[in-house]
């Protein structure tokens, strides 16, 4: 066994000093790491151009005679709706519904609170000024907790003001509620159609719960224009 | 002669208590290692499945755990954080059994992973609080952990240092 008098004190106190020192660069590394990661992977801010091409009737994205149809149901407070929407779904729009291979639809499941609901009036007042989707991608980016004040109608107009809509207008359908029985009808179609978690995305009917990553919905999308 | 004798016995004595701290601080640190494994291995566990940890009302696991800031490189950082764990704990053990050159350099191991790992704990914790308004109780508890470690291995690298 070695002895305790193998180090000097000195050489201890050089040894101790080196490992603080260590130990502070790795965790110095891990935090800068950490910081590029997390700014470095936000989905990139909405230019208005993401979409550009592609036909897009409110919430329905894509060619009306696309060969496969898919669905999603989301929640703008749900953090898993917004993991998919920066994933699986931008692959999905690039790779079959750019190339009209597929339509994608937008439903609302608003199961987390108020703020879910008028976020959800929010996307189809958008929708009425012929930015459904870019006023989407900006409530993704913008969730932060759950009702927590955050998806505010005062928040929700400045955000449509952001993307160049008549905020007055914006505005007055939120006050007026005028797409909240509409939203209310979704929720209650996805319950009938067996939904009771975000997101839930149906292909052709066949219903995929979760935010999967893209392989898994490729299978899916792929098997149906094979048939 | 006599009076060296007695110099020799109490030596001897404060060297035998030095000891027992020694031993006691060690003991200290494999257990809240132990704790710090069970409480990242929850999170590494949930966090690997794609769920959130259950926070019992308690804070906004969901929020933190599903934020860019939860992963290092694709990897969750609950799982940087069992493994600083595991390795304390397996230093600890090598600290526990070694005595002389070999115990005090498994002490710096330890130091060095408590340090790096208190620094990134603290700094997540500034992300939870101030950058995502949103905190996970088990977080924390890890962050107490590992700041009380880092308190203990200091503690027990000095006393080496100073006995030299």
């Amino acid at each position: 066994m070695t002895s305790e008098t193998d180090l000097t004190r000195s050489q201890r106190g050089r040894l101790t000093l080196g490992a603080v020192l260590l130990g502070i660069l790795l965790g110095v590394v891990m935090i800068a790491a950490n910081a590029y990661g997390a700014t470095a992977g936000r989905p990139p801010v909405v230019d208005g151009t993401s979409y550009a091409g592609i036909p897009a009737q409110r919430n329905v994205l894509g060619t009306p005679d696309a060969k496969v149809e898919i669905v999603i149901y989301n929640d703008f407070q749900c953090v898993y709706c917004g993991k998919l929407h920066a994933e699986a779904e931008a692959q999905i729009i690039d790779q079959y519904v750019r190339p009209g291979k597929a339509r994608l639809e937008i439903r609302q499941y608003p199961t987390y609170g108020e703020e879910s609901v008028r976020a959800a009036e929010a996307a189809q007042a958008a929708a009425d000024q012929g930015k459904y989707w870019e006023y989407r991608d900006l409530l993704f980016q913008n969730r932060q907790g759950v009702n927590k004040g955050n998806f505010s109608d005062e928040n929700l107009v400045r955000w449509a003001g952001e993307l160049g809509l008549d905020q007055v207008i914006f505005a007055n359908s939120l006050a007026t509620g005028n797409h909240r029985a509409e939203v209310e009808g979704e929720l209650q179609e996805a319950e009938r159609l067996g939904v009771s978690s975000v997101p839930t995305v149906f292909i052709d009917g066949q219903k995929v719960e979760g935010a999967q990553p893209f392989a898994v919905y490729q299978q899916i999308i792929e098997e149906e224009l094979a048939k | 002669m006599i009076t060296s004798i007695r110099q020799g016995a109490t030596l001897e004595r404060s060297q035998v208590e030095a000891q027992r701290q020694s031993r006691l601080l060690v003991l200290a640190l494999g257990l809240l290692s132990i704790l710090g494994i069970g409480l990242a291995g929850y999170m590494s566990y949930t966090d690997l499945l794609g769920s959130v940890p259950v926070c019992g009302g308690v804070g906004d696991c969901e929020t933190v755990h599903t934020s860019a800031y939860a992963y290092l490189a694709t990897v969750p950082v609950a799982v940087f954080g069992l493994l600083s764990y595991m390795g304390i704990t397996a230093l600890a053990l090598v600290r526990w059994r070694a005595k002389g050159t070999l115990g005090y350099l498994a002490s710096l191991g330890i130091l060095v992973l408590a340090s790096s790992g208190t620094l990134f704990s603290a700094y997540l914790t500034y992300v939870e609080f101030f950058v995502i308004d949103a905190v996970c109780p088990w977080c924390v508890a890890s962050a107490v952990t590992i700041t009380v470690s880092l308190a203990l291995a200091a503690t027990d690298v000095a006393a080496q240092t100073r006995r030299g």
